[in-house]
């Protein structure tokens, strides 16, 4: 089988991968590049209840309001697709959080202006913790993502826990521009590398204990995970990041992983916009070339992930396909509206399925594994429930 | 331009910059590009530093989610400092993006062999240039087509690089594609640049002109019953097929243009491929793929399935988005150590194995082999020398015979 997958995003890639797993020849279809390079890596399930409070445990919350949104899975079913997706990323070369094999209920993890909110699982370079605990609380001078008194200030208030605010001065390379990118380049190299162990191991001097030291989300891309165990050896702590602002370094570095993974399989990228689907495959606007198909994927995200297009006339439209979406009018329904899972000739997965407001519940995890489940069941069948699941690709 | 104003600010053109990933003093594709645009049209827009960094070499702009066209904005940006070029690389930039007349005259980059010469042209003494291969003759048989009947007609693009420095390439892609059973015609007749090399460089009016006069002389050679015109190099294939028409004020040429290798996928009989793979070329030897940056436009992967197709033992492709080789970006010695930074990775990730590279782009070729330390060639050299293998294996004898090579240059 033949299958064209829309869109790069988490769903596009989740897709991709695991259609080629269940034996298909997989192309990818983008305009651009996805959302990975905007986002830290944190998986949500379901953070939020309507109501907004908090959620503990959020395959409770699955078990007891899915039915209502439509989705079917029981426990076991949400147990089975999550091991998948968990052994998916790892065979990408992508760790998670020590005690994520499983997680039983949410964490919290760091804001850069020092808030907690609820995560599910987090790539293992991402703080996350059950309770709140004292932190050691770094900031860059230069890097402005980082307020570090104001942090530190702030997750003491909310926490009750000590936040030791400790801000590096910069070193001499540092340049005005600077990302929290380009500040992984620069640790990613030796100079670097030894100018931020140098720099750490002078400001903690002073500072004794075990607590974890919180970084910003610098601390380099492929070689992050070696930058992170030399520093934890040279100041005999805990080292991880919080997420700052994009470009987003754990997302680059989990897009980067990913894709490659995926090349080395033989997934093949096609570049160009989709302007319409048909039955036997997907058109190209502007070349007006056709890519055949035996199935097509949407996962081109919703109307933030730019999957669907509000006209100035009050229309939405299906970016892949041209077609209208029919929806309220309401500006407050907007997030939620999507094209549904199945079209004429299409699966849909990830946001564009809409019906639900992931920004909002912080759900975007949970729908994309279910959506993208569902359209594996769809497509592969009986395949999916074991004997052509296939876990053996080797990592990059 | 069309969306040069649409900036979001979402920086994932950032994060799609190869230079950006390597030089810290590098301020990005967004800073470059369209913010320095906004400003340039209120009057504001001060020249930056390093915007002769970037290597054109688009990343950035098939990454942007609202079709920024960031890379070209760039490239505006760099015409408008070219008047701050000192004169010695003037000159020498005079002849980087006249690459026809290096293909004319390949032998005049030896000269440049000459550190003095390189040093004052501001020319890398690091940059490995690229050697001559000139094609041997084609035997007749081993170019006969594996399918009967009438045969329909391509045109076969002769870009700079090759023409210059690998008319093998350039014959074994015409001798494969009469195998596939196409009658296969060279253009231009003379040497002539598309305008990629001027374009990557800022001199976009020269670029427009070289642009220009190409493509009144492929018009003037086409006979009008070709399927497709082939490029060879993905960035020439860039140019014709999306920059002329987008950027260069030219109307699109009346037939479809086609890398070679997408070519190949789709119009090779299947009994091509079963004769090549079953002649097992490289036993317990490795093919490593690379889609050059400007082939990424049209996408990543082609080249693997080619590989593969092609009955290659072990292929993998090189996890580089762009070598940074980049046309003549690697040849300039203010870019030479960044070039060798981007390309590294491909060295540490083939270490020590056995085999060989296919890349789509004759001096990304030179770059990777310089880098890597192993044999790179477009794919039609090695796809022919599989055909060549097959052939010799089912034993008969080749006839000779010759013709078909480039008529202007190529010795
Ligand atoms: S063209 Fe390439 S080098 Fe230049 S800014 Fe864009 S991505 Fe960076
Ligand atoms: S990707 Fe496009 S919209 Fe986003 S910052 Fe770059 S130019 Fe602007």
């Amino acid at each position: 089988m033949r299958v064209v997958v829309v869109g790069q995003g988490p769903a596009g890639l989740l897709t991709a991968d695991w259609a080629h797993r269940l034996g298909a020849e997989v192309f990818v279809a983008a305009a651009a590049d996805g959302s990975l390079a905007l986002w830290s890596g944190a998986w949500d399930f379901r953070s939020f209840a309507d109501s907004g409070e908090v959620v503990r445990d959020p395959w409770q919350w699955w078990d007891l309001h899915g039915r209502q949104r439509g989705v079917a899975w029981n426990r076991e079913d949400w147990v089975r697709w999550w091991t998948r997706w968990r052994d998916t990323w790892s065979a990408a070369g992508i760790p998670l959080a020590a005690g994520a094999e499983l997680p039983s209920h949410n964490r919290w993890t760091p804001t850069a202006v020092g808030r907690l909110r609820p995560v599910f699982v987090c790539p293992a370079w991402q703080w996350a913790a059950d309770e709140p605990e004292p932190v050691i609380w770094v900031g860059l001078e230069g890097l402005a993502d980082t307020p570090i008194a104001l942090a530190s200030a702030r997750y003491h208030a909310l926490t009750g826990m000590t936040a030791t605010g400790v801000c590096l001065p910069r070193p001499d390379a540092w340049v005005p521009h600077w990302s929290g990118l380009a500040w992984s380049v620069y640790v990613d190299s030796e100079p670097g590398r030894q100018w931020l162990t140098e720099a750490l191991t002078r400001a903690l001097r002073d500072h004794a204990g075990t607590s974890p030291v919180l970084m910003p989300q610098m601390l380099g891309q492929d070689g992050c995970e070696t930058l992170i165990g030399q520093l934890e050896a040279a100041l005999g702590r805990p080292v991880r990041e919080y997420a700052l602002l994009p470009p987003a370094v754990g997302g680059i570095r989990i897009r980067d992983r990913w894709k490659r993974a995926l090349k080395r399989r033989g997934v093949t990228w096609v570049s160009g916009t989709v302007g319409a689907v048909r039955k036997e495959g997907v058109q190209f606007r502007d070349t007006g070339e056709l890519l055949p198909a035996d199935a097509v994927v949407l996962a081109t995200g919703g109307i933030l992930g730019g999957g669907l297009w509000l006209s100035a006339a009050g229309e939405l439209f299906n970016t892949g396909t041209g077609e209208m979406v029919p929806w309220s009018g309401r500006m407050e329904d907007l997030a939620r509206a999507g094209i549904g899972t199945e079209g004429p000739a299409y699966r849909a997965v990830g946001r564009v399925v809409g019906g639900f407001d992931s920004d909002r519940d912080g759900d975007s995890g949970a729908v994309n594994l279910y959506t993208v489940a569902s359209a594996m069941e769809a497509l592969f069948g009986e395949r999916t429930a074991g004997e052509g699941w296939q876990h053996s690709e080797e990592g990059p | 331009m069309a969306h040069s104003d649409a900036c979001l600010k979402c920086t994932i053109c950032i994060a799609a910059c190869p230079v950006y990933r390597k030089d810290g003093e590098f301020p990005g594709p967004k800073a470059l590009g369209p913010e320095w645009h906004r400003r340039h049209l209120a009057g504001t827009g001060d020249l930056m530093d390093h915007v002769d960094d970037c290597t054109f070499c688009q990343l950035c702009e098939g990454a942007c989610p609202v079709g920024v066209p960031v890379a070209h904005l760039i490239a505006e940006h760099k015409a408008a400092a070219l008047p701050k070029q000192t004169w010695p690389m003037r000159v020498r930039d005079t002849v980087l993006t006249h690459p026809e007349w290096v293909a004319r005259a390949p032998v005049l980059t030896r000269a440049t062999a000459l550190v003095p010469i390189s040093r004052w042209l501001k020319l890398s003494t690091r940059s490995q240039r690229p050697s001559v291969r000139k094609a041997p003759r084609l035997s007749r048989s081993s170019r006969r087509a594996a399918v009967g009947g009438g045969r329909p007609r391509v045109a076969l693009f002769v870009d700079c690089f090759d023409r210059g420095f690998d008319t093998e390439a350039m014959l074994a892609a015409q001798a494969l594609m009469e195998v596939f059973g196409f009658e296969v015609h060279q253009v231009p007749r003379t040497s002539q640049c598309c305008g990629a090399a001027a374009y990557a460089s800022g001199r976009v009016a020269q670029a427009r002109r070289q642009a220009g006069a190409m493509e009144q002389a492929i018009r003037g050679e086409l006979r009008g019953d070709e399927v497709a015109l082939i490029t060879l190099n993905a960035t020439c294939q860039g140019t014709i097929g999306e920059e002329w028409s987008k950027f260069l004020g030219l109307n699109d040429l009346p037939v479809p243009v086609i890398p070679f290798h997408v070519f190949a996928l789709q119009h090779a009989p299947a009994g091509f491929w079963s004769t090549v793979a079953a002649a097992n070329v490289d036993p317990g030897s490795w093919t490593w793929t690379h889609t050059t940056c400007r082939g990424r436009r049209r996408g990543d992967g082609a080249l693997f399935q080619l590989a593969r197709r092609a009955g290659m033992d072990q292929v993998e492709p090189l996890d580089l988005e762009c070598c940074g080789a980049a046309g003549s970006y690697a040849f300039k010695a203010e870019h030479a150590e960044t070039a060798h930074d981007i390309g590294q990775p491909a060295a540490a990730q083939i270490h020590g194995r056995p085999g060989v590279i296919w890349v789509d782009s004759g001096t990304c070729a030179v770059h990777l082999e310089q880098l890597a330390g192993r044999t790179a060639r477009h794919p039609a050299y090695w796809l022919w020398q599989a055909w060549l293998t097959s052939q010799s294996a089912s034993a008969t004898p080749p006839a000779p015979a010759g013709h078909g090579e480039p008529r202007d240059g190529g010795s």
